[in-house]
């Protein structure tokens, strides 16, 4: 098997030469916002889950400027396997979207991820996907 | 043979605190590195399948701490991944002696995968209790999540020297591995080839001397508690993997992690 193939077939976007259709359209209601942003990145997923990187809590923040989106992320374990292939994923989705040129996704750590972090809609496909949940109904 | 100076693998100006730093999270990662390789030989031949899942997701844990090591210490001092891990001769490697030797046996391994976890987490919280946090929130908050990460590999340790406890073979094993692995248990805690002060420089909470200490405290209430021995042996200038002095055994695991790479097969990421 391919090293390129192996990637492109489990984190769409990796390759950058890949194919244009490797995220659903995104349509923007008028001027790109950050908010968009944040939506826009729900469409990738955990490499090893089902789950988005938005819904396991793992966006720290999401700066747009102009044409440029800079973004932090976080890891659920440091030694995270998918850690560059994850990084890259966010940058091509971003670059995918109309009005933007650029983005760099970059690792931050001050505020180490706890399983708190993740939405409900994480918990819930987590819960799923036959994954054990720690906390999942601990908010209700 | 000394190992190179930090200043001369570095691309960028370092102040004396990142270039302390700097030296002791590339220890760190040369540990993990050469650990989790040497760790990983026992996958699918441990004594058991549970501990054939154990050993396996510590020498996992060691592999990835040590790939966001290198990660934080290429940020550092400007370099990469690739370089740090890939591209250094062995007698650039900064990692203690403790982690390089082919396992002889069980007992041999699970004696130092507990010396090295105690000295590792004794390590983390000394920088924890210095300056890092003033110098870098987010690296502050990755060496806590490395700690937390890592908190069942001393556990890990403890339950196998309670177990060997049981039986005269066993027991006997374990305290030989004890009394030849001693030295380089404590080698871990000497200076590499930099002359800085890392406790003046608030690097470390504690000296190197008095970390040393800590380590000869925690594992003797343990090993104590299982009934072995603990060495009565008091060395001086025992530095020599983290000066940069090695075993052919860390030759021979850093060719062979590096077979792919030396045959020109790019592999990405």
């Amino acid at each position: 098997m391919d090293v390129a193939e192996l990637l492109e077939r489990n984190a769409p976007g990796f390759e950058l030469d890949a194919v244009e259709d490797a995220f659903p359209e995104f349509e923007v209601d008028g001027t790109l916002t950050e908010d968009d942003i944040w939506e826009a990145l729900k469409d990738v997923e955990d490499p090893e889950l089902p789950v988005s990187l938005v819904d396991l809590g793992l966006i720290r923040d999401v700066d747009l400027d102009g044409g440029h989106v800079e973004v932090k992320m976080t890891l659920t374990y440091t030694g995270c396997p998918a850690r560059e292939i994850m990084l890259k994923m966010v940058e091509r989705r971003l670059e995918l979207l109309e009005d933007v040129d650029t983005a760099n996704a970059e690792l931050d750590y001050t505020e180490p991820w706890t399983p708190d972090d993740m939405t409900e809609t994480g918990r819930e496909q987590l819960g799923d996907a036959g994954f054990a949940c720690p906390l999942s109904g601990r908010e209700e | 043979m000394t190992a190179t100076d930090i200043d001369d693998i570095a691309t960028e100006e370092l102040t004396e605190f990142e270039r302390g730093l700097a030296a002791v999270l590339l220890e760190s990662a040369d540990d993990d590195h050469v650990m989790g390789n040497r760790l990983s030989d026992w996958t699918g031949v441990a004594p058991t399948v549970e501990e054939d899942v154990s050993i396996s997701n510590i020498a996992q844990d060691e592999l990835g701490h040590a790939e966001s090591l290198y990660e934080e210490v290429a940020d550092l001092i400007g370099s990469s991944l690739d370089e740090l891990a890939y591209q250094r001769p062995p007698s650039d490697f900064r990692n203690s002696q403790l982690v390089e030797r082919e396992f002889k046996d069980w007992a041999d391994t699970v004696v130092r995968q507990y010396f090295y976890d105690v000295a590792d987490a004794i390590r983390f919280e000394e920088l924890l209790d210095a300056a890092v946090g003033e110098y870098d929130e987010s690296l502050e908050g990755y060496l806590r999540k490395v700690e937390e990460e890592e908190e069942f590999h001393t556990e890990h340790g403890e339950v196998w020297f309670e177990t060997l406890a049981e039986e005269k073979d066993g027991k006997e094993k374990v305290q030989r591995a004890i009394d030849e692995n001693w030295v380089d248990a404590l080698a871990f805690f000497a200076p590499g080839p930099e002359s800085v002060d890392l406790a003046g420089e608030d690097v470390f909470a504690d000296a190197l001397a008095d970390q040393r200490e800590t380590f000869i405290d925690r594992v003797s209430s343990v090993l104590e508690a299982y009934g072995y021995e603990v060495p009565d042996i008091e060395v001086d200038d025992i530095g020599a993997g983290r000066a940069g002095k090695h075993t052919d055994d860390l030759s021979d695991l850093l060719a062979e992690t590096r077979e792919v790479r030396e045959q020109g097969i790019d592999v990405p990421a």
